[in-house]
C-alpha cells in the first residue's frame, strides 16, 4: 500500500494483467455488467465489445463471466484468483 | 397479400426486396406498415446465445466386427446411445466425465457435450470410446477411436429446445453472496442484472403470434442451413402479452434441426458457465415474409417495445416463489443500466446482438443472392388459446404396490 492512499497498489513484477482474446470474443458483453473500472464496453454502435486496457484494473471479475475463454489473467497474481485487489 | 410462391419467384429472380428487422423498423416508420408491406418481401432476424437445450446426433458408420453401442465417450464426455446400434445423441449441457463440477466452487466446467460439437464443425479430430454387451448379430464389445466430422455418416445437429421468445432478467436480490446461475454471475444486493435476448433482432420477438413460423420454417442454423421441426419443449403461447402482442415473459420456443456439416464453428460456440455447467451458443436466422400489412407491422417491433420480467434468482426462481420484480424495456436493457423498485442496476447481455445482427444480415445476403428459398410450414406453431402450455410438475409420491387398488 502506498501511504494515505486507499487504493493497494503493488510492485509491477507482481501485478496481474488481464488479456483479453478478441478472437474467441463473441461480443455478447457478459463482461461489461461486470467490470468495475469501465474498461470492457460495448460500443453503441457497432454493439462490438471494446477493451481498454488502461482502464483496466485486473479486479478479474469478468474471467468467471465470460463464458468463451476470451479473458484470462497473465502474469503473478497477488492474491485469490477472482478478489478484488 | 402476398403468397409464400410470390415471394420465392421473386426470390429465384433476384428480384425480392430483403432486410433486417432493424432496417425494417426505419421502413415502417417512414412509409408505414401497408407501404412497407407493398415494398418488403422478407424481414430477417438472428439470435445468438447459449441454448442448453442442443445437441448432435452422430452415426458413426459401422465397425468391423459389427458391434451395438450402449455407452459412448466423446472426448470423455458421455454421449446417449439407447439407441440403435452406432447413433449417439451427445448433449450439449453434458459435462465431461471426471469433472469436478462444483464441488470446487463455482466449478469452471472447462469442457461438455458444447464443445465437443464445437470442436467436430471446426474438423478437429475427436476421440470416440464406446462399449458394448455384445450380442450374436453384434459381438464387438469395446472400440476407442479417433473420428471427424467428414467421416461420420450422419451428423445432426437436433436441438429440442431453442430461440426463446423472450426472457427473464436475472437478478440477485439476497444479501449473502455472488450467485452462478445459467444467466451468469450475479453479485448480491442487485448488483448487476443480466439477460440473454436479441430483443427487436430476435426471430420469435418478429412474428410473435406464429403466423408464418412452423413445421418446415427453413432458417439459418449454426452458420448453414436447418429447419424448425416442431414446437420446443416449453413453448407455452398462452402467457400475458403486451398491446402490440409480444409475450411479457419466456412464450414461445422452436426445436431445430439441421447437417451439421454444412455449419460453422463461428456460430456453434461451447461455453463454460462458471458454476453452473457447460451449453452452446447456437447462432439462429429466421426469415420472416411480409405477407401483408400486419406482418409489416410485427416486424417493425422495437427494443422500446418489448418488456422482460426482472426475476431473482438468489431466492424466487431456484424455489418457484414469489412475483417479478418489476418490468424493464429491452431498450433500457441495453441501454446499460435499468431502474428496479428506485434503484438503478448496470446490465449486461450473454446474447451477442452483434452476432445476431451479423446473423441477420448473412441470412439477407442469401436470399437477395436467390440461394435460399422460404420453406412453407406445413404446420404453424401454437398459438396462444391452443391450449399448449408450461406446468410445474406434480410430484405424486409412489405408493407401495401391494396398497394399491383396482386396476394393475
Amino acid at each position: 500500500m502506498t501511504e494515505n492512499s486507499a487504493i493497494p497498489s503493488f510492485p509491477p513484477s507482481q501485478v496481474t494483467r488481464l488479456s483479453w482474446n478478441e478472437a474467441l470474443c463473441v461480443h455478447c458483453g457478459a463482461c461489461v455488467g461486470q467490470c468495475l473500472s469501465r474498461a470492457f464496453i460495448v460500443d453503441e454502435a457497432t454493439r462490438r465489445v471494446v477493451h481498454d486496457g488502461d482502464r483496466c484494473i485486473a479486479c478479474e471479475l469478468c474471467i468467471p463471466a465470460c463464458s468463451y475463454g476470451a479473458v484470462e489473467s497473465i502474469g503473478e497474481h497477488p492474491g485469490k484468483p477472482g478478489e478484488p485487489l | 397479400m402476398k403468397t409464400y410462391e410470390e415471394i420465392n419467384d421473386r426470390i429465384r429472380a433476384r428480384q425480392a426486396v430483403v432486410v433486417t428487422a432493424e432496417e425494417m423498423i426505419d421502413i415502417v416508420e417512414e412509409k408505414g406498415a401497408a407501404g412497407a408491406a407493398r415494398e418488403v418481401d422478407v424481414v430477417t432476424t438472428g439470435t445468438f446465445g447459449p441454448m442448453c437445450s442442443s445437441g448432435a446426433l452422430l452415426n458413426t458408420g459401422h465397425t468391423t466386427p459389427r458391434m451395438k453401442i450402449a455407452r459412448a465417450w466423446l472426448n470423455g464426455v458421455p454421449a446417449y446411445a439407447g439407441i440403435a446400434a452406432v447413433d449417439m445423441y451427445i448433449g450439449a449441457a453434458e459435462v465431461r466425465e471426471g469433472d469436478p463440477l462444483n464441488s470446487v466452487f463455482p466449478g469452471e466446467f472447462a469442457y461438455g457435450g458444447g464443445h465437443v460439437i464445437e470442436d467436430l464443425v471446426r474438423g478437429k479430430e475427436v476421440l470416440l470410446r464406446a462399449e458394448a454387451y455384445g450380442t450374436d448379430c453384434y459381438p464387438r464389445k469395446e472400440i476407442e477411436t479417433l473420428i471427424d466430422l467428414g467421416s461420420l455418416n450422419n451428423a445432426v445437429l437436433l436441438d429440442p429446445r431453442n430461440c426463446y421468445q423472450n426472457y427473464n432478467v436475472a437478478v440477485n436480490a439476497s444479501r449473502r453472496r455472488p450467485i452462478y446461475t445459467y444467466l451468469g454471475v450475479l453479485r448480491p444486493r442487485m448488483a448487476n442484472a443480466n439477460y440473454c435476448s436479441a430483443g427487436q433482432l430476435s426471430p420469435l420477438m418478429n412474428d410473435p403470434h406464429y403466423r408464418t413460423i412452423g413445421i418446415g420454417t427453413r432458417i439459418f442454423l449454426g452458420g448453414g442451413v436447418g429447419y424448425v421441426i416442431f414446437p420446443g419443449t416449453q413453448h407455452d403461447p398462452s402467457g400475458p402479452r403486451t398491446e402490440g402482442g409480444v409475450p411479457r415473459g419466456g412464450a414461445g420456443t422452436i426445436a431445430v434441426a439441421g447437417d451439421l456439416k454444412g455449419m460453422r464453428a463461428e456460430y456453434l460456440r461451447g461455453v463454460s458457465i462458471t458454476g453452473y455447467g457447460v451449453s452452446l451458443s447456437v447462432g439462429i436466422g429466421i426469415p420472416i415474409p411480409i405477407l401483408d400489412e400486419d406482418m409489416a407491422a410485427f416486424t417493425a417491433v422495437r427494443d422500446r417495445d418489448i418488456v422482460a420480467p426482472v426475476v431473482d434468482y438468489g431466492e424466487c426462481y431456484p424455489t418457484n416463489t414469489g412475483r417479478p420484480l418489476g418490468y424493464v424495456s429491452y431498450a433500457d436493457l441495453r441501454s446499460g443500466t435499468i431502474e428496479v423498485g428506485g434503484r438503478r442496476i448496470r446490465t449486461a447481455s450473454l446474447s451477442s446482438y452483434a452476432a445476431a445482427r451479423a446473423i441477420a444480415e448473412e441470412l439477407r445476403s442469401w436470399i437477395g443472392e436467390g440461394r435460399f428459398l422460404l420453406g412453407r410450414p406445413v404446420e404453424l406453431l401454437p398459438g396462444a388459446g391452443s391450449g399448449a402450455g408450461f406446468r410445474l410438475l406434480e410430484e405424486r409420491p409412489p405408493r407401495a404396490r401391494g396398497k394399491r387398488k383396482g386396476k394393475r
